[in-house]
């Protein structure tokens, strides 16, 4: 086995890494060969495509039913709203992948398209489980205050907002160290 | 050994056992997270994996700080842990401070069966929390506690503190003045240390008075005092006249207050205990001890100690002690502590346990809680109380004799009458006074001053008014010479003088007769 098949090339350590990716083992997405579709026949590119989607897919299950375990195992509000901005970190992850440099334009707008319908069909159905929890007969105000909490934590939100640089990247062993500032 | 170095030890072994649940008992998340990190990088362990857990921050690994998963919820970490300890060995997750540990809740439950889990493949959960954790849970591993800092760590963190601005502010401190802070630091934590120093730094100097500053600073820490009350000194506090005795013993004993006193084996000085006659100077001897010392003053009321529900009066006396231990270096105040040890015979059993409680404190406390009690009512005193090692010492407070009372004579004239008296009108008040107690001198000349603004200055008073003022006290030595007589008795045999060596006779006791001369004769 020589050349394109030898060691599979883009194709194969795309789909080994969208494999891996989806099934949250350790994946990097740098390293990943750029994609054009005029390497591949028709099928192979629908396959690939195929895997892609399928791997998004995949990915924003998981991230959707970690949320609504999250979501669930909360007793107060600020709780609830901490899963939600948390939640946008694993939606980061994803959106970067349907954006990734390696793949073509055209591809990649479809997918961002994809994901991000997806993220504001999630934003959507909590909407809808508000209006749910009124009908059941919940307390208005303390539906109210969710409402709040759920649109001030948006998860559209990452339609704009840039994934800050690992903000709590700091070092919680780290002994306390301070220099006064003087007058 | 130091309280981190022996955590270490014991964690150092759990680790090595591969006990599933390790829990850590502490107010210092960082200084434990510390202890662990110490514990996870030692080469010997380079092949084990660890990671910590903390609300804010999700999934990391310990060691790199990488985070590990996007999602950061306690159940994602609790999944992560579960794949983990089912696919390899020595697998090490750490949660810090997860919720409802205290009671049998559905987290404990998966705790529970995550520990089960990792028992499986050596694999280990160790729980950082500052509350205490369901007895389920518990058995299923091991525990440890990191107390606060002790002075030799807290040493450490001074020293931190001091080399980050060394050439920043002027600093006055030796390394004997850091020790001493080190000592009068102990009971705080190492954040509350690192804010006491920075805000004396932020003054722009770090000066040498600033290490008895320290003490008086430290209560400001604490929100809730639990069974004491911190006494705020008024300038009038200060001045005490007579007990001399007393005031040459404390002399000895300032200096051994601040002392470094770790390569001795000696403990800081425990207390006094102040009984005798009513209204000498035994309440007012704590307050002036607190402003000597430049220590913060903190009363403890025996009555208020006692509650309606078993246990509770010892519940609420203990937290008390703990409480003084935490603000130490201080002066303890206890005032009539005999109105709260009484009753020994009481069928409740309470003030035989709280006598118990309090016994074992003086005995064992290494605090600088330098303890001030007074007493009156010296029959009801157990006497175990009384005896050497309980306080450094006892003392008896009798009626001031001539001397002391012409310096009491001196401190309220000036304070009352914003003059002193001529040496020709002190002589003969001192002659007047005799068998006065402190305050009986204190509340003649109150309402001497009280005249002189009623009239208008001291100019408009005669002399006699003074005098007659004093002619017209009379003094619990006269009115119950049979009550002061028992506890001079008293305290002849078991006590040493508070003032000087000799006690003071009773008017008509000694058969000294006394002559009221006014001025006008």
């Amino acid at each position: 086995m020589t050349g394109l098949w030898g060691d599979g090339g883009p194709y194969q350590a795309w789909v080994g890494f969208l494999r891996r990716w989806a099934a949250l083992e350790p994946a990097d997405p740098a390293g990943l060969p750029a994609l054009r579709e005029e390497q591949y026949d028709s099928d192979t590119w629908v396959r690939l495509t195929e895997h892609l989607t399928s791997a998004l897919n995949t990915r924003l299950v998981t991230w959707a039913e970690h949320l609504v375990r999250a979501l669930n195992g909360t007793r107060d509000e600020f709780s609830w709203g901490r899963e939600l901005a948390q939640a946008r970190t694993g939606l980061h992850t994803v959106r970067a992948l349907a954006a990734h440099p390696g793949l073509p334009e055209s591809l990649r707008g479809r997918l961002a398209e994809l994901v991000d319908d997806q993220i504001t069909q999630v934003q959507a159905q909590l909407e809808r489980n508000l209006e749910d929890e009124i009908r059941r007969g919940t307390d208005p105000r303390l539906v109210e205050r969710r409402r709040r909490t759920l649109r001030d934590n948006d998860l559209t939100a990452t339609f704009t907002v840039r994934p800050a640089p690992d903000a709590w990247a700091y070092d919680p062993a780290a002994p306390p160290r301070r220099r006064i500032v003087p007058e | 050994m130091s309280n981190y170095a022996e955590s270490l030890s014991h964690l150092d072994s759990y680790i090595s056992a591969r006990v599933p649940v390790i829990a850590m008992r502490t107010i210092e998340q960082q200084r434990a997270l510390r202890l662990l990190r110490e514990a996870a990088t030692q080469s010997r362990r380079s092949s084990m994996p660890f990671w910590i857990y903390t609300r804010a921050t999700g999934l990391r690994d310990l060691r790199t700080n990488a985070p590990v998963q996007d999602d950061r919820s306690l159940a994602g970490a609790m999944d992560f842990a579960a794949a983990q300890f089912g696919s390899r060995p020595n697998a090490t997750i750490v949660f810090v401070d997860p919720d409802e540990l205290e009671s049998d809740t559905p987290v404990t439950r998966h705790f529970a069966e995550l520990a089960r889990l990792a028992d499986s493949n050596m694999g280990s959960i160790v729980l950082i929390t500052d509350t205490p954790i369901w007895s389920g849970l518990q058995r299923l591993g091991m525990s440890l506690r990191l107390d606060l800092p002790d002075s030799e760590e807290m040493y450490g963190i001074l020293s931190g503190f001091l080399g980050d601005h060394h050439g920043h502010i002027p600093i006055e401190w030796t390394e004997e003045d850091a020790r001493r802070a080190a000592e009068f630091l102990s009971g705080v934590t190492e954040a509350e240390c690192v804010n006491l120093m920075a805000t004396i730094a932020a003054k722009g100097a770090i000066r040498r008075e600033d290490v008895l500053g320290l003490a008086q600073a430290k209560d400001r820490i604490f929100s809730d005092l639990t069974g004491l009350e911190r006494v705020h000194l008024k300038q009038s506090d200060y001045a005490i006249g007579g007990l001399t005795g007393l005031r040459t013993w404390l002399e000895r004993k300032h200096d051994m207050i601040s002392r470094d006193l770790r390569h001795t084996a000696l403990r800081p000085p425990r207390g006094v205990l102040l009984v005798g006659v009513p209204g000498c100077g035994k309440s007012l001897s704590a307050k002036a001890i607190a402003h000597d010392w430049q220590l913060p003053l903190y009363r403890l009321d025996m009555a208020s100690i006692h509650g309606k529900y078993l246990g509770e009066s010892e519940g609420r006396f203990r937290e008390a002690l703990a409480m003084a231990d935490r603000v130490a270096p201080c002066v303890l105040w206890i005032d009539e502590i005999e109105k709260g040890l009484a009753g020994r015979d009481d069928m409740s059993g309470v003030p035989q346990r709280i006598i118990g409680q309090f016994l074992y404190w003086l005995q064992e406390s290494q605090s600088r809680a330098f303890v001030v009690a007074t007493a009156n009512d010296i029959r009801s005193l157990p006497p175990e109380l009384l005896r050497k090692g309980r306080f450094d010492e006892l003392f008896f407070v009798d009626l001031p004799d001539a001397q002391d009372r012409k310096e009491i004579i001196r401190i309220y004239h000036h304070r009352y009458l914003q003059a002193h008296p001529d040496p020709e009108q002190l002589d003969r008040l001192v002659d007047l006074s005799e068998g006065f107690a402190g305050s009986d001198i204190e509340a003649a000349l109150h309402d001497v001053g009280e005249e002189v603004v009623r009239r208008g200055g001291i100019d408009r008073l005669k002399d006699s008014y003074v005098m007659d003022t004093f002619a017209q006290v009379r003094p619990l030595s006269v009115s119950n010479p049979e009550q002061i007589e028992e506890i001079r008795a008293w305290g002849r045999e078991r006590a040493v003088p508070a003032g000087r060596a000799a006690v003071t006779p009773v008017p008509g006791d000694g058969g000294r007769t006394r002559r009221i001369v006014f001025m006008d004769e």
